[in-house]
């Protein structure tokens, strides 16, 4: 068959791939997907001062920003500024616009610290809750066992999720953005080899009995 | 077509912004099952109402190694199937199938495939209507407002008036379900045999209105309830000792049509196949069948 297509660029293909991962991931809450290398990207390691870069996380969230949508950064628990040199490195390969945290689409978190602030994020309304925030964190290792029992739409009868950095405090804030269905924050957990694990708002979170 | 012709059109044909709009409003679409999640919606060379929804969720996620399967009720070779797969071929590259054990991605027109789809498949179904409170409340603000408060007494109401009126639930198809006990959702024109099949399915569902400009999803093990009462239960089409006629399945969905008189003293008469044409002929192939008998 005659085909008039042209090949997509290396970032189109990475964009493709890394959303079939997020969608699998996202449609089974605590499945475990490896995100694609993302190596062409170049993230520098050193974005914000005192911060690593989880370059995973990062590109992740980037893959599904453009000048329609808004991307906000955290690192240390507070936000990164408008001007901060990470913003801008974000918005010159992404356009995204930098707006206040409460009115962005996209939150990408340096550190679990951060998530702290997931309570200021947008949380949608009654009438449009899908005009909530998508939060992207980045943390150190992530397991199928362990701490966490995840269930809800999704998952068969339960699963476990084990995050090697995370506070009972520090996931506090993940439960929290899940306490009044269908308003949330939808989550994204990717470690520092880039595992990417999904919680949408619709999966509940607790601290498993049997540990 | 000329040489310079032949990569004029993205991947996908629309292009990546449009597609990346598409990719986020149904992860909020994931994350709230069966909610309508408002999107663009394009244009494409095709016109709004023939499935263009279903298109463009397929052409947000399509990659080059996928293979695709297109249905239009139950038939991969249907017109609306065949024109929505050649543009889909033409503008990516990918392999196609009409077998529904091989296809990564199925997009379908009124109908999920009898065969069981697994953990690593997508469907991906074109929406007329988008909205089960329509036949109740015909203003969509009104309607949103309802869908986010919950507020589905009225839907009950308007089952309850069809027993009484016509002494059963007189839903056809466009069968209404609660989702995730939560929202009330359209299950598209998709027979009633199909959908008890989005509960609990192993599958991702993602639900497209190209011309309503809405996405919707039912996640894999999700609950799918139908509307019921305890005395006039949800039923499927199926009919004690239904059989096809070609291949002799007695557990499928079923379509009729009228066999001509041959002239000979046999009269005209109705017989019943399987919609679902692909799972038909698997079966016919089982039993020693080759296309040239037909």
């Amino acid at each position: 068959m005659n085909t008039a297509f042209r090949t997509p660029t290396a970032y189109e293909e990475f964009c493709t791939t890394t959303y079939r991962l997020l969608l699998d991931c996202l449609s089974r809450p605590g499945t475990i997907v490896q995100l694609p290398s993302v190596e062409f990207l170049a993230v520098p390691t050193d974005l914000i001062a005192g911060s690593t870069t989880n370059p995973f996380c990062l590109a992740a969230c980037m893959s599904l920003v453009d000048q329609e949508t808004s991307m906000v950064l955290a690192a240390a628990g507070g936000w990164v500024a408008e001007h901060h040199p990470a913003a801008a490195w974000v918005h010159l390969r992404t356009n995204a616009r930098r707006s206040a945290a409460s009115e962005s689409a996209f939150a990408c978190l340096w550190d679990v610290a951060s998530l702290a602030l997931l309570p200021s994020l947008s949380h949608g309304s009654l009438t449009f809750p899908e005009r909530s925030a998508t939060a992207f964190c980045a943390v150190d290792v992530l397991s199928e066992s362990g701490t966490w029992e995840l269930s809800g739409p999704g998952i068969q009868t339960t699963t476990a999720l084990g995050i090697s950095n995370v506070t009972s405090e520090q996931m506090g804030y993940i439960q929290a953005s899940r306490s009044s269905f269908p308003l949330g924050v939808d989550v994204f957990l990717v470690d520092a080899t880039g595992k990417c694990v999904g919680l949408p708002r619709s999966t509940r979170i607790v601290r498993s009995r049997t540990s | 077509m000329t040489e310079q012709h032949t990569n004029i059109y993205n991947f996908g044909f629309i292009d990546e912004d449009s597609k990346r709009e598409v990719r986020r409003q149904l992860l909020k679409a994931v994350a709230l099952p069966g909610h309508q999640v408002p999107f663009a919606s394009r244009d494409l060379p095709i016109g709004r109402g023939w499935g263009t929804g279903g298109l463009q969720i397929t052409m947000a996620i399509i990659a080059a190694s996928d293979t695709l399967k297109v249905i239009d009720q139950g038939d991969d070779e249907s017109v609306n199937a065949v024109n929505l797969r050649r543009l889909l071929t033409r503008t990516t590259g990918v392999s196609t199938t009409v077998d529904t054990q091989a296809a990564t991605i199925i997009q379908t027109r009124h109908r999920i495939p009898e065969e069981q789809m697994r953990e690593d498949q997508i469907l991906v179904l074109q929406v007329p209507m988008v909205d089960p409170l329509r036949w109740v409340e015909p203003n969509l603000e009104r309607a949103t407002v309802m869908h986010g408060e919950a507020d589905y007494g009225r839907m009950w109401v308007y089952m309850y008036e069809s027993v009484i009126k016509a002494g059963d639930i007189r839903i056809a198809t466009q069968y209404p379900v609660i989702v995730a006990g939560r929202y009330m959702m359209d299950t598209t024109p998709i027979p009633r045999w199909d959908v008890l099949r989005l509960h609990n399915a192993d599958h991702l569902s993602l639900f497209g209105a190209g011309r309503e400009k809405r996405v919707y999803a039912v996640p894999p093990y999700t609950t799918v309830e139908p509307l019921e009462f305890e005395d006039f239960r949800f039923k499927t089409e199926y009919a004690e000792g239904q059989r096809c006629h070609r291949c002799g399945a007695t557990n499928t969905f079923l379509t009729g049509h009228f066999v001509k008189s041959t002239g000979n003293d046999e009269p005209g008469h109705w017989v019943t196949s399987c919609s679902d044409a692909s799972y038909c002929d698997k079966q016919m192939v089982a039993q020693g069948w080759t296309e040239a008998q037909e």
